[in-house]
């Protein structure tokens, strides 16, 4: 039996989307990131690829709003793409209540940004996100996927060997680990993933502070980024 | 027309109005709601077009059930106000505003607020404010009255006051006072 070849576009013979799953794989070949979340703060990271030496490399962890960050693996140019959407998305509750705009919905926003290129016959965002924030619910840590499902939890890890770097995470997170520990962990996991001495880019937001920081760890970037 | 005034006090906000509705030179109603419930904590009060009014409680009592669904917990009164002020904003720039000024009360974590708004957009948060007709008047009374720290209990017996002056003096004002009380939650 043959099948509808529009139909086929979407939907392989096992009733998986083909596209999306393609885009999974995109976003397996990326260079890791990782997120963890604890009661009073939440940390995410991504590996920052070695490039020439005469090369500024590419950001991996953003700034949405004071109170939000992402980092994702995949195709850069689409995570820029979403940080962009995410922005725009927190202006957009500064401007029309005066407040910052919540975890929750901005995750549910930037997943519907990512559903629609499910939808139509287009490429299927190659790009995973972990996004980091404080609202008045408290520490927030998500996980959107190219298919546009968001997860919340305590520790996510996207990208090159992320199934192995959430066994080691698994094994060895404690929720009452401090930030100094939790980086450390966070560094030596990138590093046990196959990459050793790696150069990471990271986030943090705690509970007191509400704004979120970004710096660098490890390569020849030793300087601290604001 | 009309004269509504709100007050905060530390353990909730307090809106009273007349309740007279006026057509010109003549007196349309003798019993009308210019206080309006937009849910559990939040209520404005109404001078101007009634039906302008009612639009707008109808709008921002949708988006704050609908925010407070998606987000898990409810909008704050300076947000609601706000999004009051963006519509009123809105309304004027397109060249077909909102008649009407609203006084919005209500209590959220941080504790009662009340804000003053109106067809331009602008918006302020105050310690008590008179709005309509009969506004110079209540202001009298809520200037001679009204100090920092009320229970709600004092700050409704001066709303009625202040009200109850206005009525006395301006043509537009009378039939009556409404009065609501939002207490903190707890309070």
């Amino acid at each position: 039996m043959s099948m509808d070849p529009r139909f086929q576009m979407f939907y392989g013979p096992e009733g998986r989307m083909t596209l999306v799953d393609r885009a999974l794989e995109a976003v397996m070949r990326g260079s890791i990131s990782l997120g963890l979340r604890f009661p009073r703060y939440a940390l995410i990271a991504s590996m920052v690829k070695p490039t020439r030496k005469l090369m500024k490399p590419s950001d991996k962890v953003f700034t949405v709003d004071d109170h939000v960050g992402v980092t994702g693996s995949g195709y850069i140019s689409d995570l820029y793409r979403v940080v962009d959407h995410m922005r725009l998305e927190a202006q957009r509750s500064r401007l029309l209540y005066d407040a910052p705009i919540d975890i929750g919905s901005l995750v549910d926003s930037v997943s519907g940004y990512f559903h629609e290129y499910t939808l139509y016959p287009v490429r299927p965002q190659g790009v995973a996100i972990i996004v980091a924030g404080v609202d008045k619910l408290g520490v927030q840590l998500f996980q959107v996927d190219p298919s546009g499902t968001a997860f919340a939890g305590d520790a996510f890890a996207v990208g090159m060997n992320s199934d192995k770097a959430l066994d080691l995470i698994e094994s060895e997170y404690s929720a009452d680990m401090g930030l100094e520990d939790a980086l450390k962990l966070v560094y030596s996991v990138v590093e046990r993933t196959g990459n050793p001495e790696p150069a990471i880019q990271y986030g943090y937001i705690t509970l007191d502070e509400k704004t979120f920081i970004r710096r660098s760890l490890g390569g020849n970037s030793k300087k601290a980024t604001a | 027309m009309t004269t509504i005034v709100g007050l905060k006090a530390s353990d909730g906000a307090v809106l009273a109005s007349d309740r007279r509705a006026s057509k010109g030179f003549f007196i349309a109603s003798k019993t009308t709601q210019k206080i309006m419930k937009v849910d559990d904590t939040l209520a404005v009060a109404v001078a101007g077009l009634l039906s302008d009014a009612v639009y707008l409680v109808n709008v921002v009592r949708a988006e704050r059930k609908l925010i407070s669904l998606r987000r898990g917990y409810p909008m704050s009164v300076a947000e609601s106000a706000k999004l009051i002020s963006n519509l009123f904003y809105s309304g004027m720039r397109n060249y077909i505003p909102y008649y009407a000024e609203l006084i919005v009360a209500g209590v959220d974590d941080e504790g009662a607020h009340v804000y003053s708004s109106d067809m331009s957009g602008s918006i302020m948060a105050e310690s008590f404010v008179a709005s309509g007709s009969g506004s110079p008047v209540a202001y009298g009374v809520l200037e001679s009255l009204y100090s920092e720290n009320l229970t709600v209990e004092q700050a409704r017996n001066i709303a009625v006051r202040a009200v109850e002056a206005a009525m006395q003096r301006d043509p537009g004002s009378g039939n009556g006072v409404d009065v609501l009380v939002i207490p903190v939650r707890g309070g």
